[in-house]
Formats: structure tokens, sequence, C-alpha cells
């Protein structure tokens, strides 16, 4: 069908029946979303409600819990990314990811940012090389402030800057796919703003998620919500919708801060 | 009230909520009693109690600052969601009707010293002071479905806004009527036909109320709901 057709092809990333264990613990529950080809889509819902753990099951970073137990599917582009075939470290350069707390490798600016590029082969010579280095770092908005000391070590810079440092780190290997785990928690008011505008302005060119604690944040950067409770996910919608106009009683209790 | 069965964690919070609402209560109430008082100013052709309601109409618009002065400050601290979002702006829409509301009032008693001595019939004040509780009555179902969040006697308001205006029109005719019996009538009648005019307009005020009690508890706005539903019936 037509109809079918359009959908899948903005659609980047689908979860079907995800269901995710610690151990016993059951940490996700029947979880199915869509995730919009170049939107954002931000995971809301209060500590230990399984967003982190969804985040992380759409690159396969709970591999590296030996407890922790997938079922169900995730598909990018249509493609199972639990399948066998699948070569997990391809698929963490095409779904990359930021993290809380900035982590930039103790090496130069250069070389954070390098790193990617080189260890996947994305490039044949230096200068390539330092094409995509440059192009990473102005589109993560950082270049003009460090290309005079590229030398200098990435952990020089300021938390606004790292983080800067690493979403260009993240954007160096050319991922579809930008999950951002709580990526201004550890950020001033200024430097989460720079950020914001660089989430707004990367969208163009990939597909972004973003587990934050900060509904005002989710709100502002971005088109689609999610919101989890104790595993399951209860609401999702328009971000406008989902802000002004939830419709289940959880939902509303946790963005109004209320006692549910 | 189902809405508060959830409490915020931050209680100061809900208590400026409460307080919000409770504001909006309680201008209601002052505009309401401007209302009746102005109309009965003008039936009894009483100028000295026009005072009176000049210093109420300040009261008025000094309830209508704090109200946005509350809301701003709400806005600017709590970041508001949802429906606490909903009721602040729509405190803010529904403290700007009320003022107007209040303006009406104070209109129609400054017209009473153009009518001294206008002779007409009785039941053409009868009609008036009909006129005038069916306003009344519109405007406190108005702030009951706000206070209350009550979606159907929001919808019940707008609808039975015709009303208002056919009474209206009733009056118009009524007036003209006397104007071309005898000219000297001109006067008086233009001016209790503005008065008539002012609560027809505080009448649409009321509706105003209703649609934003609608918007209140369901995100959605009234008119465009009726005027769907009335495009469904039409096509049945």
């Amino acid at each position: 069908m037509k109809e079918d057709g359009k959908m899948s092809k903005k659609i980047k990333v689908k979860a079907q029946d995800v269901n995710v264990f610690y151990g016993e613990k059951q940490a996700l529950f029947d979880i199915d979303l869509d995730i919009e080809r170049n939107q954002v889509t931000s995971l809301i819902g209060p500590s230990g409600c399984g967003k982190s753990t969804f985040l992380r099951s759409m690159n396969r970073m709970n591999d590296t819990i030996d407890i922790c137990r997938f079922e169900g599917s995730i598909t990018l582009d249509g493609t199972d990314i639990y399948d066998k075939n699948i070569d997990v470290v391809e698929l963490r350069a095409r779904v990359g990811m930021v993290f809380q707390k900035p982590n930039p490798f103790p090496k130069s600016i250069y070389e954070n940012v390098a790193y990617g590029p080189k260890i996947h082969g994305m490039v044949n010579n230096k200068e390539d090389l330092d094409k995509t280095v440059i192009k990473s770092l102005k589109r993560a908005g950082l270049f003009n402030e460090v290309k005079d000391r590229l030398d200098e070590s990435g952990t020089s810079l300021s938390g606004g800057q790292q983080q800067r440092l690493c979403i260009a780190r993240a954007i160096a290997t050319r991922p579809e796919v930008l999950l951002m785990d709580e990526p201004c928690s550890a950020l001033d008011p200024i430097a989460t703003a720079i950020i914001e505008e660089l989430i707004d302005e990367l969208r163009q060119k990939f597909t972004i998620v973003i587990v934050t604690h900060s509904m005002q944040q989710a709100a502002r950067v971005s088109q689609k919500t999610a919101f989890f409770h104790l595993g399951k996910l209860i609401e999702e919608g328009a971000t406008d919708e989902i802000f002004t106009n939830p419709i289940n009683k959880k939902t509303q209790d946790y963005i109004m801060g209320r006692i549910g | 009230m189902e809405h508060l069965s959830s409490e915020h964690i931050v209680s100061a919070y809900s208590e400026e909520l409460i307080d919000l609402a409770n504001d909006i209560s309680k201008m209601g109430g002052m505009v309401e009693n401007a209302i009746l008082q102005s109309v009965d100013a003008l039936l009894k052709q009483d100028k000295k109690s026009g005072k009176q309601i000049a210093k109420n109409d300040r009261l008025i618009g000094d309830m209508q600052r704090k109200i946005d002065a509350k809301a701003v400050s709400m806005i600017a601290r709590r970041q508001p969601m949802a429906s606490d979002l909903r009721l602040i702006i729509s405190s803010i829409h529904v403290a700007n009707d009320l003022e107007r509301i209040g303006d009406m009032a104070k209109n129609i008693a400054r017209r009473i010293k153009y009518i001294k001595g206008a002779e007409l019939s009785k039941s053409f004040y009868i009609g008036v002071r009909h006129m005038s509780e069916v306003t009344l009555l519109q405007i406190k179902n108005a702030l009951n479905a706000f206070a209350n969040r009550d979606v159907k006697a929001a919808i019940a308001v707008c609808e039975q806004d015709d009303e208002v205006d056919a009474l209206y029109m009733s009056i118009f005719r009524e007036l003209l009527t006397y104007m071309m019996e005898d000219p000297r009538n001109i006067t008086q009648c233009t001016n209790l036909l503005f008065c008539a005019k002012n609560l027809e307009r505080a009448g649409d005020h009321a509706t105003n109320i209703a649609e934003a009690a609608y918007y209140l508890e369901t995100g959605e706005n009234l008119q465009v709901m009726l005027d769907e539903r009335h495009q469904e019936q039409d096509g049945e």
C-alpha cells in the first residue's frame, strides 16, 4: 500500500514488542515505538523507568552487560539490528551515542574526532581526515573556538566544549542516528542552550533520540515525546500535544510535577 | 473536583493555582455585581449611583492586573505544563473578558443621564430587565463552567448566546417604533439602544469565558468543535 510505503520511509527506527531483562528483573515491557527520520524524539520519565535502557537497546550498548537479555525486535531502516549477522561495531558507527558526562579521550582535540573515521577505515588519506575532522567540529559548533589549538588535549576544554567535542566525535563517523543520554545534565544553562541549538541543526542530517530529565528541555528540543513509567511506554505523541494536553493521567501527573 | 485529585509535589505551586482560580471567581462576582448595579440604576434612572459604579470599575481593573501579574510570575517561575498551563493561560483570557464586561457596565451607567425623562411603555423596561437577567445568567453559568471545568455547561452557554442576540433585536425594533412615533424620543432611545448593545456584548464575553472553560478542560477550541458538529448535522 502507498500509505505504508510513505510511513516506512518516514520511520528510521522501529521497536516492536521490546522486552529487556537484567537477570530476573524485567526493565522494559512490550515497548512499541517508531522513531521518525530527521526528527528529535525525547524519552522522558522518572529515574528507573527504562528510558536509558531503551536508548541503549538501539545501538546494542546493553550487550556489554552480561546479565542483560533482549527480546523483541528493533529495526534500523527495516534491518533487524539484533540479527546475528549484524556487525555491532559497524552498527554503533551508524547509531552514534553521546553520554551524560562529557568523556573525551585523553588525546588531542584533533585525535578525539579523527579516531572514529580512522578505525572504521572511512578515510583514505590525511587530507580526507583533516576535512572530516574540520567538518565535524564545525557541525558541532566548536570549530571556531578550537581551531588554533587542535593539538591541545580534549580534556583541557570547558564542560560545554567537551560535550560538543563528544558530539563532533559521534558525528565524525557519519552516523544516521544519534542517541543522547542526558547530554546537558552536567552543563550550565548557556552551554545547554548552545547544545540545544546544535541539536536542532543536527536534525537536518541525523535522526536524534534524547533522554532527558528536564521536561523543559524535552519540550524545547523535540518534535516527538515518549513517556516511560516503570518499564512501560505510557504515552507517545507530538511534543506540543504531550506538554499541553496529554491524554494519560500518569503523563499528566509527571509533567506537571504532581503526586500520582 | 477530579482535576485536583493529585497534588503538586511543590505545595506552594498548588496553592498559587488555587489562589488564581479563586481570584477569577472573585473578579467574576465583582463584574456580575457591576452589571446588576448599572442596570438597576438605568431602570430607576438613578444618576447618583454612577460614582459607586466607576469606583467598582477601578477595583475590577486592579483585579485584572493582579491576575495577570500572578499568571506571568507563575509562567516564569514554575514552567507550567498541560492543564496547569491551560489554567494560567485561560485565566488571563477570562480576566480580560471580565474586565471588558465591567466596561460594559460602566458604559451603561454613563448613559443614565441622557435618558432622563424618557417615558416609554412599561413592557419595554420589563424587556430590558429580562435581557439583563439572561445576560447575567450567561455570565454566571460561564464562570461556573470555568470554575468546575464543566464542558457541558460551557457548550450550553455558547448555544444560548442566540437568545441574548434575539432579545437585543427585539429591543432594537421596539426602540425604532418609539423613535418613529415621536422624534423627540430619539436621543433617549439611541442611548437606550447603546445600553442594550452593551448587554449584548457582555453576553458575547460570557461565551468567550465559556470557550476558555472548554479549552481549560479539553485543550480544544469550542467554536471549532461546534462548527464541525453543525457541518456534520448539515451533512446528514
